[in-house]
């Protein structure tokens, strides 16, 4: 079972604020904030709010009736955490800059309704005009503005982007999210752990083997499970496999957003390759259900160790040749570099990770920090870029295709024998929960489980690392012309789905 | 110049056959860029079926929306059949060649221009604005060098309309041939300056890599793609068929700076129609090539390419002034 160290404090509501600041001093960070309806036993609601750092995760509870203290003023990063919290349990973050409703829009939802409260009849209210959502203004001479989305032209997630703009400079953007939620929290309440797995890898299809294994590391927590060797080894191959085709995709959409066709064809036929040796493992292409509870469900025999050798060794001849062809193009570099540029500074107000952050130079790696199955015993370091623009970011990429490469490499090279799955009887404790943390291709995904009395779930919440990554958009595109946008956004690749659960 | 039937019919065939031609070289450098890419590529033809889907198709008009609205689409689309009747493609006399001034020809695009950027304002909504403002932001920086272009052959050939232009060039080039020695009376050097300089503008008029990219869908990144992007059903189809013209216009007027040969009458049509055609898959494959192997480039950079545009065609325009 994979340790993760928790710190575990209990305070006081008035002192919080001076602690939190303590906190950042230290070099924490927010990892997430999570609500739970505990009056059935506790008589109160509990709010957890979880910081990492030093290889520690920090636990602080808060126990409130109807308000708590908002700490976005000290902490940025928790605003979007305080409004969802807002917006689900009706708690109020006291002194919270911007209390607008965040996922249940006021245009159809009835704010007196709130989903997680474990009273709730599992019932949509009447969908009718509750309110209207107030947009940001901004006014001046020669101001307009430009409203994109939730429809997009292409086949794209909804979303809804507001340009304030002056010319072809963006002043202000303003996003609206979480056009289709989808309830996932709530629909996982009272169901066993086995069942929510199936829920679990559609949160975001794209990285749902690093977001099951976050999961699993939370559930087999729980559950007092101890893989195999083996599992694990084979666990951490099919995540590196998913973060190495997430990663091609990612170039090839960058070269798609500048117009430059050529070397994306290029590219999308190796993620093709990619697709297809995943078909070849589990029968999948997306790596669906290759993960279970207790261990994994697909082995990896001799031929299949081939088939990944080659693969990727071409991944990485064709990264080569790419990486070589971006520093070599002054027309490519020219539309990377100083492009959407996220200072260091913002990275760290707004607890970034993943990509995002080691791109603005912030040592934020899941595999690093906390290490899970068996990363542990790999010397990684993170691969870190200055600059924080889109050609960071996408060299980034590159650069760890390279190090996922060697990761897989040396897997393969030692997999143990071993079986790959654990049976298993254990009952959870009641009212135990874990958390569970690992590093997708876009960043940290947390979880946090919680099993109640009869051996399900009581409460489950996942933070995606979009929904950490999303707000930093709005700061990514100050000084940029709005032509570029797309291209800033397609370099940090966010999920709508993950980020809307 | 006196008219006859042989001007008559050969004039209709020559605007018939560039008409319905356009579609199809547009369609061409778009399955070259696929094929050049590994990919299969569209169906020839397909920009013709499109165009047929499109003009079955209810039109959608924002609530905003005036008569221009209603008007512009067929203004637009007039405005290039107005400048395909002038253009000697293959064939001397063309419908319009008495009147087929090259200042007309000029702001015949302009004017297009200006009603498909009213169209894109009319609708309302705010890409349209966008769209509006960057279409002009390049034809303005594009306009110069496209009347620097048409005056510096004007004066070259010491002739106002563009069939007498190209006719001159091509006679000029013919006697020069034929005497077999080194003629004065031809310039090398304006026509290939006219011609880089013209090709320049073509990119960037009809919405090219590196300045703008006709393939993308994302609304942000558009030039002219987001004039029309409320445009739908028969609007849009007419839309898309006046880009093709558009496209077929600077193609045809840069094969003909490239190697002017026009028939002057019947048994010369097949020979110059094979001429045409060769030439203009030539430029085509020209476009392709330059789509292929370059990115967009950043906004703003698009009047430094334009800059080198309008340098070419003012040294062409001295060349000429002093007789080369």
């Amino acid at each position: 079972m994979d340790k993760i160290l928790i710190n575990k404090n209990i305070v006081e509501l008035n002192d919080f604020l001076s602690l939190v600041n303590n906190l950042k001093e230290t070099g924490k960070y927010l990892l997430g904030i999570v609500a739970s309806d505990e009056r059935k036993f506790d008589s109160k609601f509990n709010i957890k709010y979880f910081f990492g750092g030093n290889g520690i995760i920090d636990e602080y509870l808060v126990k409130v009736d109807e308000k708590f203290q908002s700490i976005s003023k000290i902490c940025p990063a928790a605003k979007m955490y305080e409004r969802e919290i807002h917006d689900l349990f009706g708690l109020v973050p006291d002194g919270h800059p911007d209390l607008r409703a965040l996922m249940l829009y006021p245009e159809n939802w009835d704010f007196s309704v709130q989903p997680l409260k474990k009273d709730y009849d599992n019932l949509v209210p009447k969908v009718k005009e509750y309110g209207k959502y107030k947009f940001k203004e901004v006014s001046g001479e020669g101001i307009f503005e430009v409203l994109v989305g939730p429809v997009h032209a292409g086949i794209i997630e909804p979303g809804h982007f507001r340009f304030s703009l002056a010319g072809e400079p963006v002043l202000q953007l303003e996003i609206r999210h979480f056009w289709k939620h989808r309830g996932i929290e709530k629909v996982c309440e009272g169901k066993d752990f086995n069942e929510v797995m199936n829920l679990v890898i559609k949160i975001s299809g794209d990285n749902n083997v690093n977001i099951a294994i976050s999961y699993l590391q939370a559930v087999e927590s729980i559950l007092n499970i101890e893989l195999t060797e083996r599992a694990k080894y084979i666990r951490m191959i099919y995540a590196e496999i998913e973060r190495i085709w997430n990663y091609v995709r990612d170039v090839a959409w960058i070269f798609m957003d500048i117009g430059f066709a050529l070397p994306a064809q290029n590219l999308f036929s190796l993620q093709e390759e990619l697709m297809r040796l995943n078909k070849s493992l589990t029968g999948q292409r997306f790596l669906f259900n290759s993960l279970t509870v207790g261990g994994v469900n697909f082995d990896i025999d001799s031929l299949k160790i081939k088939a990944i050798a080659e693969t990727i060794e071409r991944v990485e001849k064709v990264m080569k040749e790419c990486e070589a062809f971006i520093l070599n193009s002054s027309t490519v570099l020219d539309r990377l570099e100083f492009t959407g540029k996220i200072n260091k500074k913002t990275a760290e107000e707004l607890s970034l990770c993943g990509i995002s952050a080691r791109a603005s130079g912030l040592p934020r790696d899941t595999r690093i920090e906390f290490p899970y199955l068996i990363y542990g015993k790999f010397d990684l370091k993170p691969v870190l870029f200055e600059s924080g623009d889109v050609f960071a970011r996408t060299a980034l990429r590159i650069k760890e295709i390279y190090v996922s490469k060697k990761i897989i490499g040396d897997l393969l090279f030692n997999l143990p024998e071993g079986d790959i799955i654990v049976a298993y009887e254990n009952k959870p404790e009641a009212y135990k929960y874990a958390v569970g943390n690992s590093e997708t291709a876009r960043g940290n995904a947390f979880f946090y489980v919680m099993a109640d009395d009869k051996g399900k779930i009581f409460r489950l919440k996942y933070i995606d690392p979009s929904f950490r990554i999303w707000p930093s958009i709005q700061y990514g595109v100050l000084g940029n012309i709005i032509a570029d946008f797309p291209l800033i956004n397609k370099s940090l690749n966010l999920s709508y789905s993950g980020n809307d659960m | 110049m006196n008219y006859n039937a042989e001007h008559l019919a050969l004039g209709c065939i020559q605007f018939f056959i560039i008409v319905l031609l356009a579609p199809f070289f547009a369609g061409f450098i778009h399955k070259l860029k696929q094929r050049a890419r590994g990919q299969k590529g569209i169906n020839i033809l397909q920009f013709y079926i499109n165009f047929n889907k499109l003009l079955k198709k209810e039109v959608v008009l924002s609530k905003d929306a005036t008569l221009i609205s209603s008007l512009a689409p067929y203004i637009v689309f007039v405005s290039y059949l107005l400048i395909l009747l002038m253009l000697p493609a293959f064939y001397r006399y063309s419908l319009l060649g008495v009147s087929s001034d090259v200042i007309l020809i000029a702001y015949s695009l302009a004017l297009a221009t200006f009603f498909m950027t009213l169209y894109a304002m009319d609708q309302g909504s705010a890409f349209g604005g966008l769209g509006a403002s960057r279409e002009w932001f390049l034809t303005v920086l594009s306009e110069p060098s496209l009347i620097f272009i048409f005056i510096s052959l004007a004066i070259y050939t010491k002739q106002g309309r563009i069939t007498d232009i190209f006719y001159f060039i091509q006679n000029g080039a013919e006697n020069a041939f034929l005497s077999g020695a080194h003629s004065s009376s031809v310039s090398i050097a304006i026509p290939f300056l006219l011609f880089i300089s013209l090709f320049i503008v073509s990119i960037s008029e009809n919405a090219r890599i590196p300045i703008d990219n006709p393939e993308t869908h994302l609304e942000l990144t558009m030039f002219h793609e987001a004039n029309i992007l409320e445009a739908s059903g028969k609007h849009l189809g007419i839309y898309e068929y006046g880009s093709y013209l558009k496209l077929t216009i600077f193609l045809t007027i840069m094969s003909l700076i490239l190697f002017p040969y026009m028939a002057v009458n019947i048994y010369q049509v097949p020979l110059a129609l094979t001429t045409y055609f060769i030439k203009m898959i030539i430029l085509c494959g020209l476009i392709a090539g330059v789509e292929i192997v370059n990115p967009k480039m950043r906004v703003f950079r698009a009047p430094n390419v334009l800059s080198v545009s309008f340098i070419l065609s003012l040294i062409a325009m001295i060349l000429s002034i002093r007789g080369f």
